[in-house]
């Protein structure tokens, strides 16, 4: 079972996205800001993270940045998602080196698209 | 004026009688105005003011030569010059100044001539002093107030001319003694000289005062307004700036908005989603929850729409332009809208010519703008007809697309299509309980279509139906599009019949088509379309043998897959991109993933989503051939 961390500060949209995750056969770990984030992409190693890009303490682009550039973390394909509809979003969001973007409001199947493509690329264990 | 001039010569001319000209009597200080005669010419200042002066001075200078003969011998022509002097000669000199074309020269030539007067008089009463002193200082005193100095000098070359012609006859004779009254006269005209000169003087003096006051009032003023001009300009900055800061608080509000707005909605719509799959079997919860989730999705609707609207009046809308096939964009369109117009019981019929070629545009606006047509001509529509026609047609002004939107639903009145493309207004407010919907939807379709170098025209009637035609610019080579987009210069219109089944040009060898994908169905495909186009295919399985190959081969033409393991696309551009060998091949990005952005920022010249269109592969592959043939 992949394993998917999602990095969310809104309690709705965290509990609601993980336990949709869930229902479609994810194991699901959770984390409300963009430090923290970067301590579970360490400590939890998973197959893949669903970034919040508008985050406290840290933002997503930053923990994104971070993420990719640690050394064990680096390999780890990062989804960012953003409520913002504008254009630069997903353009900062690919520099820090985001492989995907997705806007909210999420639309799973599209979102479940996403997330296989990637995992589908890493080579498997 | 000239009656008036004689009536003054017989009154013995009183300068208070004779006004210069026709307009306007000269006030004390008014001879700084000229005056017009009636005939339109003007006449010099300088007249009047000589003519003032110069008729009680020659009288005095008359009148004192008269009292000097009167015990002397004398004769006829003496009576007459003295009359001359003292009365003809000051009308006279009036009117051949006022009748000059040039008024001032006439004058100077009048002053002159007064000079040579006192000359003649001068030697005449025998350089009698007093008598001499007074004519020769009053005349040489006006002379410098009128014409300076350089004037002067003439003058006194005339008054010499004077003394010498009146000189040769009386032998130069000189005399001292003189009677008393001529000595009065003298004293009196001299007096009255330096009154007359001194007041001027003065009048001069509070002139130029009086002038520097006002002209100093005047500054006043206009560093007054100049102030307030100031001030407005000042102000009407501000203004600009604060309106310019308040848009840019707009734009950052609505974009926070937007924020705000989508998270509480990715919430209700992710729950209510989650809870339909829960219900299923529960008809009454499952309808409930639908219609919390449609009512989730139209606000979606309504933010996404304000949104467009405000990006495309910030000039942020982009246009992703790419070239594709019409009838497949409306087949596509069809098959969406089509469930939407038949459930209202109406039959949709669709008129589009399978050849009628490509269009390049932005596909997603286009889509767009298609399907929001169609489905207002659903809603407004019950057990009718909704009819798509879809044509080309070669105009004066070049070759568009039409596609038209015909319904025989409610129709409008003219008030109605008035207010129909203006955002949040729909037809009434009736309509919008009635039947739903945004109101954004045509205004955004109107501002798609004039972004694309088309328009959108609307015919409507009420209770008969409506018509809406869009229309977009035909010729793909024509485009002004964003420059990144365009790096293949000119692009060439591709009919795909042209392509299909044409060789290889002559006398050339096979273009070479490097094809690098993991996939080899994809490999597979792409071999077959490419030969069939003329091209000799290459195919690679991975990025660093596609770099090998690239740099063997030396292709035409580049197709990269991204997603592939090891090396992906995006490595492969940017290191074909930087190496100056292989950097000026072109490379058409092949892919699942949406990211047209960034494969034309790394160097694409163009982008396919997966599954590709075979036509408007060709369409690229044909634009390449042609380009480097030539």
């Amino acid at each position: 079972m992949s394993k998917i961390l999602i990095v969310e500060d809104n309690e709705l949209n965290r509990d609601m996205l993980s336990r949709r995750l869930a229902r479609s056969g994810y194991d699901v770990v959770l984390a409300v800001h963009g430090e923290e984030g970067i301590a579970m992409a360490q400590s939890e190693g998973p197959d893949l993270i669903l970034m919040d890009l508008s985050l406290p303490v840290l933002d997503g682009w930053e923990a994104t940045r971070r993420i990719k550039a640690g050394r064990t973390t680096a390999s780890i394909p990062v989804i960012g998602l953003s409520a913002h509809a504008m254009a630069d979003d997903e353009d900062r969001a690919r520099k820090v080196g985001c492989d995907d973007f997705d806007t909210k409001p999420i639309e799973l199947p599209r979102l479940l698209d996403k997330i296989e493509a990637l995992l589908q690329r890493r080579p498997s264990l | 004026m000239h009656t008036r001039d004689e009536r003054s010569l017989a009154g013995g001319g009183e300068p208070s009688d004779l006004p210069a000209t026709g307009v306007g009597r000269p006030t004390g200080t008014g001879f700084a105005v000229s005056t017009e005669v009636p005939g339109g010419r003007r006449t010099h200042p300088l007249v009047a003011l000589d003519y003032r002066v110069r008729v009680p001075a020659m009288l005095i200078v008359a009148l004192t030569v008269f009292s000097h003969f009167l015990d002397k011998p004398r004769g006829p022509w003496l009576w007459a010059a003295i009359v001359f002097t003292g009365v003809v000669w000051p009308q006279l000199a009036h009117l051949i100044a006022s009748r000059a074309r040039d008024s001032k020269r006439a004058e100077l030539a009048n002053l002159l001539f007064d000079c040579f007067i006192v000359g003649c008089w001068t030697a005449a009463v025998s350089f009698s002093v007093l008598p001499s002193l007074m004519m020769v200082s009053a005349i040489v005193t006006a002379c410098l107030s009128v014409g300076g100095v350089r004037f002067t000098l003439w003058a006194v070359a005339s008054i010499t001319a004077g003394v010498l012609v009146v000189g040769a006859f009386t032998g130069f004779r000189v005399g001292t003694e003189v009677s008393l009254l001529t000595a009065g006269l003298s004293v009196a005209g001299t007096f009255a000289f330096t009154s007359i000169f001194g007041f001027h003087s003065h009048i001069q003096t509070r002139r130029v005062v009086k002038g520097r006051k006002e002209l100093a009032d005047q500054h006043r003023q206009i560093q007054d307004q100049y102030t307030i001009i100031e001030k407005a300009l000042q102000s009407a900055l501000d203004a600009n700036d604060a309106a310019r800061a308040a848009n840019q608080a707009k734009s950052i509000f609505l974009a926070n908005m937007s924020h705000e707005l989508r998270t509480p909605l990715n919430a209700i719509l992710g729950y209510s989603e989650m809870l339909l799959e829960d219900a299923q079997g529960n008809a009454a919860l499952v309808t409930d929850l639908e219609r919390i989730r449609t009512a989730g999705k139209h606000l979606l609707g309504l933010i996404n729409g304000v949104l467009d609207l405000s990006k495309i009046e910030a000039g942020k809308m982009k246009l992703y332009l790419e070239t594709f096939n019409v009838a497949r964009v409306v087949e596509e369109a069809v098959g969406t809208a089509r469930p939407l117009i038949q459930n209202n019981g109406n039959r949709f019929d669709v008129r589009c010519p399978e050849d009628i070629g490509l269009l390049r545009e932005d596909v997603t606006k286009v889509r767009q703008v298609l399907l929001n047509l169609l489905s207002n001509a659903a809603k407004f529509t019950e057990k009718g007809v909704v009819t798509l026609d879809v044509w080309r047609e070669d105009r004066i002004d070049g070759n568009w697309v039409f596609f038209r939107v015909k319904d025989t639903g409610i129709g409008m009145t003219p008030e109605q299509i008035g207010n129909l493309f203006l955002p949040f207004t729909q037809a009434d407010s009736a309509t919008s309980r009635k039947y739903g919907g945004t109101g954004l939807g045509l205004s955004l379709c109107q501002k798609y279509c004039t972004m694309m170098g088309g328009g959108i025209q609307v015919e409507s009637e009420p209770g008969r139906g409506s018509a809406f035609t869009v229309r977009l610019p035909g010729e793909i080579e024509n485009f002004d599009g964003e420059a990144s987009l365009v790096r293949v210069s000119t692009l060439t219109k591709v009919r795909i019949a042209d392509l299909a089944g044409k060789g290889p040009l002559p006398g050339s060898p096979p273009k070479v088509v490097l094809v690098i994908d993991d996939d080899p169905s994809v490999l597979d495909l792409m071999q077959r379309v490419c030969s069939k186009a003329g091209f000799r295919v290459v195919t690679s399985r991975s990025g660093e043998e596609g770099l090998r190959l690239a740099r063997e081969e030396k292709p035409d033409l580049i197709t990269l897959d991204v997603i592939m393991p090891g090396m992906d696309g995006w490595t492969v551009l940017e290191t074909l991109k930087k190496d100056s060998s292989l950097a000026a091949i072109p490379v058409v990005v092949v892919t699942i993933a949406d990211e047209r952005d960034r494969g034309i920022a790394l160097g694409a010249i163009d982008y396919f989503v997966k599954p590709v269109d075979h036509e408007r592969l060709l369409s690229a592959l044909g634009r390449i051939r042609r380009d480097r043939v030539a």
